[in-house]
């Protein structure tokens, strides 16, 4: 079943990833075919867990040190020209569900990394001296490094 | 950096569900979208529910459909704050996005300022009724005959209480399929959910329904339901007439 | 020099404080207070340490009870309460009410008020599930455990994670709704304590906004940056008991995204209201309350002035604060303490 087939019976259809509908091909009770319309099961969306090994791998590389600095302001993602043209690049974000462990987050987001131009903006303006440009250097590394989480 | 949200689409952080948001603000109408405000912040009920948004997100803590959806009261309440310079994003998210919210109030049990998001969102939704918006219509089509029957008798019926299924037609495009095997589908259904749905119906009393025709009548109910249900509207006077309420 | 004492009300920072600038100053001071012990809030909840230089307690007020309790102008008095007054200012008489019943009616110049706080009830809350669900603590219960250097749940387990909630019972319309000003730099000093005492636990901090004031900024970004102590952004729906660990329900309002995650403890950033001695003292001496229950100044930017001659207001009885403030405070209230004095002894 292609992605946009799934789930056509979802009234805000719009408001959930494709990833997280399932939905069984064939299902059948008391030899009648109920499938589709109510075997369709939308997965919760809740981060259960924080997940720390991404984040340790960053931290030991000589440009990502600075990670655990972030406070979340802000100011790289409002400086950087690439999140401006390309909003799915977001420093500010990757840092924090690096930070977080948030791993189906980064997983789906870490394609993103490389958006990076390391024009270094982000690194002048940060107030807590995080330098963000190396932190996604030592992102991308490892992200490539990895393959997803486990 | 606020106006560059309406001319040319800056994105809050560039998280995904918020793009396609703000390229389909731009795409509203402004006329509108400012009339819709305004009502809004015009309700009588808006003072009560609405008072300021400090983000901290404990009203989307509380709330059922974000476990599921990307339905959060916390961006409710932000886009009705910031409704008075962007009309536009409030009006995008009548669309779709409020109809994922069922009115339980869990976010106004908790929020810290006592905002009361699922009240907004109750009120954005008459608002879309009133108007007769495409979202209030493509939302309601399904439950017309429930609507049909809530209005004339105050109370709803399930398709097995009903002989023939040829009625079910307009509780929307797979009902009428539907109701040939409800019994054995809804086994596949968790049965607490579906208690007392099977084997109870109401019976109203004739003199309740006039008294309910004619109070929603009084209190301007038909008119305000007209331009989204003109069917159902049209049904209800009819039957209005018959009671002799109109 | 009059022979009449100043009467302070309250043995915490701010009314200890002012009790030793008055005795120094050679003026008599009655020294009532309402619990067995002095010291006030630190020393009845326990403070191991105060924000934001991680300063002993004992290294604060223990010189200041010391003082008080020797000082052969101060005349302390244990587990009493004022209850009445009349008179005016330099020559008022009060009634004093010990626990064991026993009632002495003085003759003083002045009154201080310094009554304090109490923490905020968490049971009050049920969202947190306080009271009901074990290791689900108060900040104040945190402290205890920190001061006697042993952090365990209930079952002696040491903690692997731990969450810290903040703003419970604070900025919020439903329970209070002022800000207690201190509890984020206080939650703060204790996360770093108790990253110090446990070398691999891992610590959430669940906020808000983070209120560190002035120079207790550095509590924050220490924590941060050399012991990497967690920020979430968001606020607690629930606190859920499994029976074997707390759920936690909130969003990252940072993400956009709910979570529900597993700790082996919660704290509760409990925030500060007025306590009984408070209310107390406010019917007893008539004095006016503002609509939080806090004393109210006669202007809120000058907090002694009660706006009753003669009658002083200091530290946490007037509005959430610090300790170096109530401090501070009290050195204040003293002052003008000692200016009624001096001025009722020319007219005498």
């Amino acid at each position: 079943m292609s992605d946009e087939e799934k789930g056509k019976h979802i009234v805000e259809r719009k408001y959930v990833d494709d990833s997280r509908i399932i939905e069984p091909e064939k299902l059948e009770i008391g030899g009648i075919d109920v499938s589709g319309h109510w075997g369709t099961l939308v997965l919760p969306r809740t981060i259960e867990d924080f997940d720390n090994s991404m984040l340790k791998k960053v931290k030991s590389m000589p440009r990502g040190k600075n990670i655990e600095k972030c406070w979340q302001c802000g100011n790289c993602t409002a400086i950087c020209p690439v999140a401006h043209a390309h909003p799915e690049f977001n420093p500010r974000y990757l840092i924090h569900i690096v930070k977080m462990g948030y791993s189906a987050e980064v997983e789906k987001l870490k394609d993103t990394v490389y958006f990076c131009s390391g024009c270094g903006l982000c690194s002048s303006v940060c107030p807590k001296g995080v330098d963000p440009q190396g932190v996604m250097i030592a992102m991308s590394i490892a992200f490539k490094s990895k393959k997803g989480y486990r | 950096m606020l106006h560059k949200l309406n001319e040319d689409g800056w994105h809050y952080g560039g998280l995904p569900g918020l793009q396609w948001e703000a390229e389909n603000a731009r795409k509203a109408e402004g006329g509108i979208a400012r009339q819709v405000v305004e009502e809004l912040y015009n309700d009588v009920r808006f003072e009560e529910f609405y008072h300021a948004c400090i983000n901290c997100g404990n009203c989307t803590s509380k709330c059922p459909p974000f476990r599921l959806v990307d339905f959060e009261p916390r961006i409710v309440v932000q886009k009705v704050m910031h409704a008075k310079d962007e009309p536009e994003l409030l009006y995008q998210m009548m669309d779709q996005y409020i109809w994922a919210c069922f009115q339980c109030y869990s976010c106004w049990e908790v929020c810290p300022a006592h905002n009361n998001p699922g009240g907004l969102v109750a009120i954005l939704k008459e608002i879309a009724v009133r108007h007769g918006l495409n979202s209030a219509k493509k939302a309601l089509e399904p439950y017309s005959k429930i609507l049909y029957k809530v209005m004339t008798t105050g109370t709803q019926i399930t398709p097995d209480m009903h002989i023939t299924i040829a009625l079910f037609k307009d509780w929307g495009p797979h009902k009428a399929e539907l109701a040939k095997n409800i019994r054995a589908e809804r086994a596949g259904v968790p049965v607490e959910t579906m208690a007392g749905v099977m084997d109870k119906s109401w019976k109203v009393d004739e003199g309740t329904m006039k008294e309910l025709m004619f109070i929603e009548k009084e209190a301007g109910v038909f008119d305000s339901v007209e331009k989204t249900l003109k069917d159902v509207t049209d049904m209800v006077r009819d039957t209005a007439k018959e009671a002799g309420v109109e | 020099m009059s022979s009449l004492p100043v009467l302070v009300i309250g043995a915490g920072p701010a009314g200890l404080r002012a009790a030793t600038d008055l005795a120094e100053l050679n003026i008599p001071v009655v020294l009532v207070e309402r619990r067995k012990e002095l010291g006030g809030a630190p020393i009845r909840w326990k403070y191991h340490s105060l924000a934001p230089d991680f300063t002993p307690t004992e290294e604060v007020l223990g010189p200041m009870i010391k003082f008080c309790k020797n000082s052969s102008n101060i005349e302390v008095i244990e587990e009493a309460v004022v209850e009445g007054y009349g008179g005016s200012a330099g020559d008022f008489s009060v009634k004093i009410r010990k626990i064991n019943g026993e009632v002495q009616d003085r003759k003083v110049a002045a009154i201080i008020v310094a009554t304090g706080f109490e923490h905020f009830d968490a049971t009050v809350d049920p969202r947190y599930s306080y009271g009901k669900a074990p290791n689900v603590i108060g900040i104040n219960e945190l402290e205890v455990m920190i001061s006697e250097g042993k952090v365990v749940g209930h079952d002696g387990k040491i903690p692997k994670r731990v969450a810290f909630i903040f703003c419970v019972g604070s900025r919020d319309r439903s329970t209070n709704p002022w800000c207690c000003t201190v509890c984020c730099g206080v939650s703060i000093k204790q996360a770093i304590e108790l990253k110090q005492l446990l070398n691999d636990v891992q610590i959430y901090m669940i906020y808000m906004d983070i209120r560190t004031i002035g120079l207790w900024e550095k509590l924050y970004w220490d924590s941060m940056e050399k012991y990497g102590i967690n920020y979430i952004r968001g606020r607690v729906g629930e606190v859920f008991y499994t029976g074997e660990k707390l759920l936690v329900k909130g969003e990252d309002t940072l993400v956009r995204g709910p979570f529900e995650v597993l700790f082996d403890m919660v704290v509760l950033a409990v925030g500060i209201e007025p306590g009984e001695g408070t209310k107390q003292v406010a019917s007893a001496l008539k004095l006016k309350v503002n609509e939080f229950g806090f004393l109210a100044p006669k202007i809120p930017n000058i907090h002694f002035d009660s706006g009753k001659e003669g009658i002083f207001l200091a530290g946490t009885c007037v509005a959430p604060m610090s300790v170096e403030e109530s401090i501070a405070e009290g050195s204040a209230a003293a002052m003008q303490a000692a200016k009624l004095v001096s001025r009722t002894k020319i007219i005498v």
